[in-house]
């Protein structure tokens, strides 16, 4: 089976900017659009709808949201409605969220199992015409219930990284958003989601197994591994030291890079990154190099390659790359 | 400026290479200050295949001259339209 491609935005500039790139991208061929949530930038829900109305094919979904943010009656009422713009088109993605962004608005991360679970309950009865009476562990509703019918199936993607998550996402999920880059972690991911999909009784092509990778491309190696720096320098300083270790990082240069990153010091936090970050953390060099990975993760079973950010240092040049050198070799 | 009529000093068939170029310019800018009215402009002619039409092209030519003079000048400079990058710089 062909190899599908999507590729994240970030709504960290004026919409016109991702609508024109989400334009492009459907010219290039590629599948899905994933734009990012996260409050500090413009509303996902805002820059989607102006990918829908400037693009036909594509289809596009929230990479991800989560269900602390907003009430997960309000998010699918946002998905059921941008399916009306683009029928058939609309994905709903769906994470446990992030810790410290959640923190920063006072809302308590607890259960996010329990939370992710039950809120992709709530949108499958909202968005199949049914009454929504749940008493979760979570979440709580009494009767609620759309005015208006969707007439498709909105699939849904889980968001996951550690192995329940990635267990349950192949219980429950149309597609699973894994937030990795390196083949050992994928690789991980797919056997993980692979027990829930065998618990489930599902069949493995039911379930989209997507890498959500950071991604930089140029035909300059140097500029697309500069690219991609202070993205992985990012993804350091979050990780876990039981990942770190797993890619053979000394944590202590994890927390350099964090502390560096906490006191705003960029250059510190970006001069600490190591080759072993970037090998470990994200896909990036020339068109040649990108594509022996990207082919070494579809062996291991992945359904989806989402190029996500920075892309590449230049971003309308790399999704041209991509789209001209990549995802042709895919399609045979 | 008459973008229009830099535009005509462009041989047709550099339009579509052009354009291409512009489009990177434009969102590749750091300033993004344009009225939503003109973004819109720019949207209206990707998702109706005109952007390498000389109207297209003009609201491109203007956008990117607003937005980014100097790559702007870059790009016109490497596909060898000096003349056109001349009007730009002396305008």
């Amino acid at each position: 089976m062909p190899l599908k491609f999507g590729i994240e935005f970030v709504p960290n500039n004026p919409y016109w900017k991702l609508t024109a790139y989400a334009m492009i991208a459907e010219k290039q061929g590629f599948n899905n659009l994933w734009v990012t949530d996260h409050y500090g930038n413009r509303n996902v829900y805002v820059n989607l709808t102006a990918a829908a109305l400037f693009t036909s094919k594509i289809t596009f979904g929230t990479g991800v949201t989560n269900p602390w943010m907003v009430n997960p009656v309000i998010t699918a009422q946002a998905i059921a409605s941008l399916n009306e713009l683009a029928p058939g088109r609309v994905v709903l993605g769906m994470g446990a969220g992030d810790k410290t962004t959640l923190e920063a608005v006072g809302i308590e991360m607890g259960k996010p199992m329990a939370a992710v679970n039950e809120a992709i309950q709530i949108f499958r009865k909202l968005t199949a015409g049914e009454t929504v009476a749940m008493q979760g562990e979570v979440f709580k509703t009494a009767g609620a219930k759309f005015n208006f019918k969707i007439k498709n199936k909105i699939p849904v993607y889980v968001g996951a990284q550690g192995p329940k998550m990635l267990e349950m996402a192949g219980k429950i999920g149309d597609g699973v958003l894994v937030n990795a880059s390196h083949p050992s972690d994928i690789g991980f991911a797919v056997k993980m989601a692979g027990e829930g999909i065998k618990q489930a009784g599902r069949k493995p092509e039911e379930v989209d197994i997507a890498a959500y990778t950071s991604f930089s491309i140029s035909e300059d190696a140097k500029k697309a591994t500069k690219a991609a720096t202070p993205v992985v320098a990012f993804i350091v300083a979050g990780s876990a030291p039981a990942v770190l270790e797993k890619h053979g990082i000394n944590p202590g240069k994890a927390d350099e890079i964090r502390n560096a990153l906490k006191a705003g010091n960029f250059p510190a936090a970006i001069g600490a990154v190591t080759p072993a970050m970037i090998d470990a953390f994200s896909i990036c060099g020339t068109p040649d190099t990108c594509m022996t990975k990207i082919a070494e993760l579809k062996k291991i079973g992945i359904g989806q390659f989402v190029c996500g950010s920075p892309i590449g240092p230049n971003v309308k040049q790399a999704i041209d790359l991509i789209g001209e050198k990549i995802i042709p070799q895919f399609q045979k | 400026m008459d973008y229009a009529k830099l535009v005509e000093m462009v041989p047709p068939e550099q339009w579509g290479p052009l354009s291409e170029r512009l489009i990177g310019v434009i969102l590749g800018a750091k300033n993004d200050k344009i009225p939503n009215s003109v973004a819109n402009t720019i949207l209206m002619d990707m998702k109706n295949g005109i952007t390498a039409s000389k109207k297209g092209l003009t609201n491109l030519m203007e956008v990117a001259v607003v937005l980014d003079v100097e790559n702007t000048i870059i790009a016109l400079g490497e596909m060898k339209l000096l003349n056109v990058a001349a009007e730009v710089i002396q305008s």
